[in-house]
């Protein structure tokens, strides 16, 4: 035993004296490389964003910028590690819509004045599907269907309980005089699941953005009767928009952005910042966010954070009035 | 379609290509092999890499890298207890007492061969059949995924050696740990105690890894003579030996398992983990010896083996024709496709018929790399055995670590590896089957999701579940698979009279 | 630790009733007329069942004594080596992000090779390799974030 101590001590003066040689140098930032945490899980579409801005940051910088996914809790856990990590600019991470929601459903303290944000690189709005048979063509005859038939005859899906889609769908039944209670909401794991669902005759409306209903819309399973947004998407330009089908002013949808944890070094600050311009500019980019559909939508950090203030109180607003807040 | 495969062929005639491929094959046997690494983040890894590839060298490397880490997880499975990958967790412990038996060579060799036969077997199906097949999969709701999925737990029943109950208890713990946290159907947080990494639930792969490998650890600390034991072989014969005539002997056994793993991957919410209990359970209940599975018997591996592979290649089935993903690792794939501009849809076919048959080739490559790759493997894995126990077991726990840690990277994962490690090691004491705890925990979240939906869908009416044709048939079946014990009872009492 | 039926039978049946128990004080969901309680409700109601089911049938085989100790726990080096493993573990879990993995990964290979028998001469080096590749491995390869801990200044 005594063996195994005086090894392991040898052990330990080794790497102390590792440590104290290397600690003398101050090389400009960022002088090793970086860690990307994503809130959410390998081969879901805000992982992919995040490798992609990841690539062309990379490049920007000059060092390695590695994606970590720290998933849990519906982003709680991975949002907690951006937020509470060390503000020195070898961390940072993608936030997402979530962070304007989670707080008000009690499931967490973190709001968006946790973070330094940095950029906002997406934004997807709100679109509404129905089964390419459907009887209605248009949201206003959506709408008129949900109105004039008795409550729980047409359900929605897309996401779980409590998620965007749902927030968006009530948000909007809300606005236009309806109750949301008569459209019974049919939880699903992810938008996908809850358009399969919708293919296969379980659900009759389903929420979610364009890229996320993007193949059956192409395969001709699928119609999108409206998008939630002050402009048309990129993907489906023929798609009106809520105020052109039925002069709706609701509009929210999913958007990613990069921050940093709080207090974060100026000049650190202003090299992540344009740095991530830069990133969001690159040709590799936006070739990327194109192919996979995804909105294309820049914001400094003023903007994001003022953005960011004002969903959270439509967030906030929202749940409130249709009973989704703790 | 001749004239297709033709234009393919010539499309994979490209030496660079050959090279993605061999590369990604070792990659993926190198993620397989390791406990806690999933072929779903080997493929996440190669994603930044495919951006500077050509599309038909991106896919490839994708479909390459499934194919060969599925396997490559079957291998620390069979010869230390710890399954690389959910897939191979269901004839782990078969695999597992064929190695004490001083049959590691029949075990792996059973798992590299039918692997590759059952991934020949989907690629087949998916050229062939591939819309038909994914036209019958948008039948599915949550109706029919319910029955589905109680199918698979009714598996766990047959698995389980021993006594029933005993069977039944674990599987409702697996059930209980999945329904930790807040990804529930309500959203609401349950027995979270407060934690915030309880709210995404308990985690498979640590409770796997803990429940076999670190178990397996602690008993050998409480085994007698220590230093000298060796309870493994230290020797693999030769690995191809007797395969011809197992597939002889077996053919059934692998044609049911490549249909079933095919035909459960089409289905975009099932994928190789449930196909591969399903078959294993099927095995064993259809076997003319069911009394020998759990022995070191390998008529289970074969199937689920081939199950599993063969489930991978139905998983690109409706993610080709409708951009759905069928598990996890299609997911990423889709992504690669629209980025490479092979847009996933009914048309894929038409559009680009030469691409999309040198995928197809692609897997057929790759299946078939599987036996020579998967022989050096085994050949390599070998050496570890020779390592003396006493070293040997530090070095596993070091790996079961580092794998609880990778899959979010936190180190609560690797606590809940080291509690479920002492559960396990404490239950399998009593007699408590650990294999239907893991299935509770792989199905429980899916059961709860498609029970809870169908019954808001339903408006609370139980009949809703036969009402559907294909849920009517399932839920038949399942029920009578339930009730044929008890019939088969009344049948033998009323006989004599 | 071997228990016998009766008792791991009295045990789970006890805990499908705090499932119960607890799941029954779940809120109901907004909007939905399914709430979060009723699947662990009937999983913990199943427990009862299944573990009652047990208890009854070790009865009615008039199973022998509720629990006994394994040999083993008689033995001073199976218990130490059992303590090692699970200490051990708690101490890698609790000292690996201050210290950072490849320290202490090389001294909880040395001290658990040490429990299970085996010779300082062959640890040593077998820890320090076997920590360094697989810091290789997941580190530098597979892009897993192991902690640097007091090495973060010459992190490579």
């Amino acid at each position: 035993m005594t063996l195994t101590i005086r090894a392991a001590m040898l052990v330990c003066c080794l790497a102390a004296a590792f440590w104290s040689a290397a600690c003398g140098g101050n090389a400009p930032y960022p002088s090793r490389p970086i860690t990307l945490i994503v809130p959410w899980g390998a081969g879901g579409g805000t992982d992919a964003v995040a490798r992609a801005i990841a690539t062309a940051l990379e490049r920007e910088l000059g060092q390695p910028v590695n994606v970590v996914n720290r998933t849990g809790g519906s982003g709680v856990v991975g949002h907690q590690a951006i937020a509470t990590a060390a503000p020195d600019g070898y961390t940072i991470g993608m936030i997402t819509v979530e962070i304007a929601m989670m707080h008000h459903q009690g499931l967490t303290d973190l709001t968006p004045a946790s973070f330094t944000p940095l950029g906002l690189i997406n934004f997807d709005a709100t679109g509404v599907q129905v089964r390419a048979d459907a009887p209605y063509r248009t949201l206003g005859e959506l709408m008129d269907a949900i109105r004039s038939s008795p409550p729980g005859t047409l359900k929605a899906s897309g996401t779980a309980h409590g998620g965007i889609w749902h927030v968006s769908l009530y948000g909007l039944l809300d606005e236009q005089g309806i109750d949301p209670s008569s459209v019974p909401w049919v939880p699903s794991v992810s938008s996908a699941a809850g358009l399969l669902d919708l293919v296969a005759g379980g659900v009759e409306l389903v929420t979610a953005s364009h890229p996320e209903a993007r193949s059956l819309i192409d395969a001709g399973r699928v119609r999108s009767l409206a998008v939630l947004d002050r402009e048309r998407s990129a993907l489906y330009p023929d798609v009106p928009t809520g105020r052109e089908a039925i002069g709706t002013e609701w509009e929210m949808g999913v958007w990613r952005g990069i921050a940093a944890p709080p207090n974060l070094p100026d000049d650190v600050r202003t090299r992540l910042e344009s740095a991530l311009e830069a990133a969001y500019a690159s040709d590799e980019y936006r070739e990327f966010m194109t192919s996979r559909g995804f909105g294309m939508r820049w914001m400094g950090p003023a903007d994001f954070a003022a953005f960011m203030a004002e969903a959270d109180a439509q967030m906030g607003a929202a749940m409130q009035k249709v009973g989704l807040a703790r | 379609m001749v004239g297709h495969l033709v234009e393919a062929l010539t499309l994979l005639a490209d030496p660079a290509l050959i090279a993605v491929i061999v590369m990604a094959a070792l990659f993926g046997l190198f993620v397989g092999a390791i406990p806690g690494l999933t072929a779903t983040m080997a493929v996440a890894l190669l994603v930044p890499v495919t951006f500077f590839m050509a599309p038909l060298p991106a896919v490839a490397a994708m479909v390459t890298v499934t194919a060969t880490a599925i396997f490559a997880g079957d291998v620390p499975g069979a010869l230390l207890r710890m399954p690389g990958t959910p897939a191979s967790a269901a004839y782990c412990d078969e695999a597992f007492e064929l190695t004490r038996r001083g049959e590691a060579e029949v075990a792996l060799g059973t798992s590299v061969v039918f692997s590759a036969i059952g991934g020949a077997f989907g690629t087949i199906v998916l050229m062939v059949a591939a819309p038909a097949l994914a036209e019958a999969a948008l039948l599915f709701s949550s109706f029919e995924y319910f029955w589905l999925v109680m199918l698979g737990l009714t598996c766990a029943v047959f698995v389980a050696p021993g006594n029933p109950l005993k069977g039944l208890v674990s599987l409702m713990l697996g059930l209980l740990i999945a329904s930790v946290g807040f990804e529930n159907p309500a959203a609401y947080p349950r027995f979270t105690f407060g934690v915030p990494e309880l709210m995404s639930g308990v985690q498979l792969i640590p409770v796997m890894i803990g429940m076999f490998a670190v178990s397996e650890v602690l008993r050998f600390a409480t085994t007698v003579d220590r230093p000298l034991e060796t309870a493994v072989q230290q020797k693999i014969g030769p690995i191809f030996r007797g395969q011809w005539r197992l597939a002889r002997q077996y053919p059934v056994q692998a044609a049911r398992g490549g249909v079933l793993g095919t035909l459960i991957g089409a289905l975009p919410g099932a994928g190789a983990d449930i196909a591969a209990w399903i078959a294993y359970g099927i095995a064993k209940r259809f076997s003319r010896t069911p009394g020998k599975f759990g022995t070191g018997h390998v008529e289970g591996i074969v199937e689920a083996g081939a199950a599993n592979n063969s489930a991978l290649a139905g998983a690109w089935i409706p993610a080709l024709v409708f951009g759905i993903p069928g598990d996890s690792i299609t997911a990423i794939v889709i992504g690669v496709l629209y980025l490479k501009g092979l847009n996933p849809g009914p048309t894929i076919f038409i559009e680009n018929p030469g691409s999309i048959y040198a995928v197809f080739l692609v897997f057929l490559l790759a299946n078939l790399l599987l036996l020579p790759l998967g022989w050096l493997l085994i050949k390599a894995a070998r050496n570890v055995l020779r390592v003396p126990r006493a070293l040997l077991m530090p070095i596993i726990l070091v790996f079961c670590m580092v794998g609880s840690f990778a899959i979010n990277n936190a180190m609560f994962d690797v606590g809940v590896m080291l509690a479920f490690g002492v559960i396990g090691w404490l239950m399998e004491r009593n007699g408590f089957p650990i294999a239907p705890t893991i299935l509770g925990l792989v199905l429980g979240a899916m059961l709860e999701q498609n029970f809870v939906t169908s019954m808001i869908k339903a408006g609370g009416n139980p009949l809703a579940f036969f009402e559907r044709p294909v849920s009517a048939v399932l839920g038949a079946a399942t029920i009578l698979i339930w009730t044929s014990p008890l019939l088969r009872m009344a049948w033998r009492r009323a006989r004599p009279s | 630790m071997q228990v016998s039926d009766k008792l791991s039978g009295l045990l789970a049946a006890a805990f499908g009733i705090v499932v119960v128990l607890a799941a029954r004080a779940f809120p109901a969901t907004p909007g939905q007329e399914i709430g979060p309680g009723l699947f662990p409700s009937i999983t913990g109601a199943l427990l009862v069942v299944f573990g009652v089911g047990l208890f009854v049938g070790a009865r009615r085989k008039r199973e022998a004594g509720w629990w006994a100790l394994d040999d083993w726990v008689g033995r001073r080096d199976a218990r130490r080596s059992v303590a090692v493993v699970v200490v051990a573990l708690v101490a890698w879990i609790a000292l690996v992000t201050p210290v950072g993995f490849i320290p202490t990964t090389i001294l909880f290979v040395i001290v658990l090779a040490r429990a299970m028998g085996g010779r300082i001469t062959a640890a040593l080096p077998i820890a320090v390799v076997v920590t360094l590749v697989t810091h290789y491995a997941f580190s530098t390869l597979l892009r897993v974030p192991l902690p640097w801990g007091i090495l973060q200044g010459v992190a490579w």
